[in-house]
């Protein structure tokens, strides 16, 4: 798996130098770093998982068409369930009499599921959260329910994935209200004390913190001050859920990937677009979960390292390359953009899986591209052919050139833009790192 | 679709597909045949002229004498012998349905002989452009000296609908051309199931019996046994197709070996449509079910799932249940094709037969709780 030269590499260097943990359940080993980036193995009690790492989303214990045999094919390491969904159907005490999610599906490899919380805030209408917990209408008979962080840990603990996320404090981030924030800031860790103690299974199930603090430095400082206390075997950057603008977005993912313990995985939850996966891992993030890959493979749309390929666009009619000649995923190896532009403009369900097949090769292929080039001590070449190939006129975004800087990327003769940030003024506790 | 290995043979296409997008002129540029278009370079491919698996509807428009209207994705269009031969020449197909006159069962006498007429006069328009295709192919093959030969075999549409004059009349044409086969058409188009027999034995009185003989849309195991007997060769999957897109998992035993071990399994819940032949996944009976869909099926599925698991795919409108189920079901359908070779092979067909029917009827013979409580009344609006 490591070339010589990383071996070499990790040889000469001690290995006290770099950063591990040792927990219960998951132990963390970093094998080679370079500026904010590194690349780890993390054990978990199914599966040792590689990071940076990309996680398919299996909402409701299958992944969009694809068959478990499938998503090891792909090399997927950890997928995700999510605990609202599988909650409802088929429910915590069927899949524990079933022997707990990986054996319902036939799933052996790592996973993780999602608290609840965010679906329920995000899917029904009356969701409200006190300091109880969250209260919902049930979206079978309209009874009024209450999702608490002990039932939320309890439906996890049934579920029996590696990793278990706390029941936090969701803000919508186009929410301006800093007082509502730093309530969530609190309660978050509140709630999370509340978690470990229900928590059945501490030493088969691992369970995540999740930071909060919106865009507020000192907010996240806290908070990320009050998680690290609980000594958690990993972290998670909460927050993030979209409606922020991607200024906002990469300033906090520096900060907290620089705050959390460097021993520890670190958790971007909802990225899925390639560029941000790369962002972030050049941040110092290890882990990230999406639907995007599969749910936009599904209106017929490719993902390419130029970008995107909408293959019901009339001009794949007669294209008879593959989607991606470097790519060797069984889709690219026996169909053409001609073929899968018939098949997905026709609205056949089963022509989408193709799709999804290639969009989930692709974050891996992406994810294992990525780690080699850490371990091979060139992720700023890799990532500057990268943003070529994605912005061949130049025209990388700000925000892109803003958090490569921090993250010690210089994109000179890339981009057209340059570094226009404040960011090292404003959050103090990051040190600065040069620009290679 | 390697995972049907190795009793899957063949791969069924609707040549109709490929009239209009992607057009004969697409798949010309794409320089192969249709079997590495679709991805399954080492399936040979039959190309029917309709897809058994859709009922076609007989709209106010039709067919001419000099097309047929077929209804495609992209709307309704005439297809001209000549149009269908130029898709047949680009997909390159090893076996192929010439052009046909489609009819409902209950057509009018004259419909159904004017659409005996008209296939007939398609027919040889068709082998012309056949003839004309062989020739380019020798050309290309000469010209290029790379691959085998594609040498697509014509099979003639035999028609009649529900008339054993017409029907004999169509048969002993098309026997009198040089093709390689015969597609009894128009069966499972409505026709009464007793009406049959007769239908299909005045055709094939006609047809030689060196000469392989297809029938496409016929519903049900014991259609397709009725079938074996009188001589047919080929038949498609739709019937595997329609259980999967109802939640069915087949489970019809394949022996009688095989039936001794089913009856000692739980009874398969009446009211719901199951019978010993099949499963309601969609049942909540299943709901904590550990088992394979069927003890001992060696399918993919079977393997590697339970019922459980796609009781609940089904309950949550995943897609991965039509994919495991359409595996178990094309799995199983298969398997009784394999049954049925080696029964012929053993000189024991009519046995087989008789055993096979007398197991299905004696499912109508329920205890007097059962029948009270709406056993027999799961008829499914597809017939399964």
């Amino acid at each position: 798996m490591l070339s010589k030269a990383c071996r070499r590499g990790i040889v000469t260097m001690a290995s006290a130098e770099l950063p591990s943990s040792s927990s219960p359940a998951l132990q963390f080993q970093v094998l080679a770093q370079q500026g904010r980036a590194r690349t780890a193995t993390m054990k978990l009690p199914h599966y040792t998982a590689e990071t940076p790492m990309f996680m398919p989303v299996g909402t409701q214990g299958t992944v969009k068409g694809l068959t478990s045999e499938q998503m090891q094919e792909l090399d997927c390491h950890v997928i995700l369930g999510n605990t609202y969904h599988l909650g409802n159907r088929p429910g915590p005490e069927l899949v524990a009499a079933m022997g707990g999610l990986h054996s319902f599906i036939n799933w052996p490899r790592g996973m993780l599921t999602d608290s609840g919380g965010f679906q329920m805030v995000s899917l029904l209408h009356l969701a409200d959260i006190t300091e109880e917990g969250v209260t919902f209408q049930s979206p079978v008979d309209g009874s009024r329910m209450l999702l608490t962080p002990e039932e939320s840990i309890g439906i996890q603990n049934d579920l029996g994935a590696d990793i278990m996320m706390q029941l936090d404090d969701v803000v919508p981030a186009t929410n301006t209200d800093l007082a509502r924030f730093e309530e969530a800031t609190h309660r978050t860790t509140r709630w999370l004390d509340r978690c470990i103690a229900a928590n059945k299974r501490p030493h088969e199930q691992n369970l995540f913190p999740i930071v909060q603090g919106g865009f507020d430095v000192s907010l996240r400082q806290l908070s990320m001050q009050q998680l690290i206390a609980r000594n958690a075997p990993g972290y998670a950057i909460g927050g993030l859920a979209g409606g922020e603008t991607k200024d906002m977005f990469w300033r906090v993912v520096a900060q907290c990937a620089a705050g959390l313990p460097p021993g520890k995985p670190r958790y971007v939850m909802g990225i899925g677009y390639p560029l941000d996966i790369l962002v972030c891992s050049a941040l110092g993030a290890d882990m990230y979960d999406s639907v995007y890959p599969t749910r936009t493979a599904r209106f017929g749309v490719a993902l390419v390292d130029t970008g995107v390929m909408k293959l019901k666009n009339a001009a794949f009619a007669k294209d008879m390359r593959p989607i991606d000649e470097s790519c060797s995923c069984m889709t690219c190896r026996q169909y053409t953009r001609s073929y899968l532009h018939h098949v997905v403009t026709r609205g056949i369900s089963s022509a989408s899986i193709l799709v999804t097949y290639h969009n989930v090769a692709y974050m891996q292929g992406l994810t294992r591209r990525i780690r080699q080039a850490i371990k091979e001590q060139r992720l700023p070449d890799f990532t500057r052919a990268f943003l070529t190939g994605m912005f061949p006129a130049g025209n990388v975004p700000q925000w892109v050139v803003d958090a490569l800087d921090v993250a010690g990327i210089s994109l000179e003769g890339v981009a057209k833009l340059k570094p226009a940030h404040s960011f090292y003024e404003e959050v103090q506790a990051v040190q600065r790192i040069p620009a290679v | 679709m390697d995972k049907l290995r190795p009793d899957a043979q063949m791969v069924q296409i609707n040549a109709m597909q490929f009239i209009h997008l992607p057009s004969p002129d697409i798949i010309k540029s794409f320089g192969r045949s249709v079997h590495h278009y679709l991805g399954i370079p080492s399936w040979p491919v039959f190309a029917s002229n309709r897809d058994p698996t859709m009922a076609e509807y007989f709209s106010a428009k039709s067919s001419n004498n000099t097309a047929v209207y077929a209804t495609l994705y992209t709307g309704g269009t005439q297809v001209t012998p000549e149009r269908y031969m130029q898709a047949i020449a680009a997909l390159q197909p090893d076996m192929y349905v010439a052009l046909a006159d489609e009819v409902p069962g209950d057509a009018r006498p004259k419909r159904v002989g004017q659409s005996v007429d008209r296939t007939i006069k398609w027919l040889d328009e068709c082998l012309q452009h056949h003839q004309a295709m062989q020739q380019q192919l020798l050309q290309q093959q000469q010209d290029e000296a790379a691959a085998p030969l594609p040498d697509p075999q014509l099979f003639a549409a035999v028609m009649g609908a529900g008339s054993e004059q017409e029907r004999q009349r169509s048969a002993k044409v098309a026997a009198e051309r040089d093709v390689a086969g015969f597609a009894l058409c128009g069966f499972g188009m409505g026709e009464p199931a007793a009406a049959r027999p007769a239908l299909m034995a005045a055709a094939l009185q006609h047809l030689p019996a060196d000469k392989p003989r297809v029938v496409v849309g016929l519903a049900t195991p014991e259609e397709v046994l009725e079938a074996v007997a009188q001589g047919i060769d080929l038949f498609d999957c739709s019937y595997p197709t329609h259980a999967t897109a109802q939640g069915y998992a087949l489970c019809f035993p394949l022996q009688p070996q095989q039936e001794q071990q089913q009856q000692q399994q739980e009874c398969a819940d009446a009211d719901c449509g199951a019978d010993d032949s099949k499963l309601n996944l969609w049942s909540l009976q299943y709901r904590t079910d550990k088992r394979p869909l069927v003890q001992g099926c060696s399918c993919f599925a079977c393997r590697n799932h339970s019922r459980a698991y796609l009781h609940h795919l089904l309950h949550t409108h995943e897609m991965l249940a039509s994919v495991l189920l359409e595996l178990h079901n094309t799995h199983w359908w298969l398997g009784f094709f394999g049954a049925i070779q080696e029964a012929i092979q053993a000189g024991q067909l009519q046995q087989y037969i008789a055993w096979f029917k007398q197991r299905r009827q004696g499912l109508q013979q329920l205890p007097e709780g059962l029948i009270e409580a709406g056993a027999g009344k799961g008829q499914s609006w597809h017939k399964l």
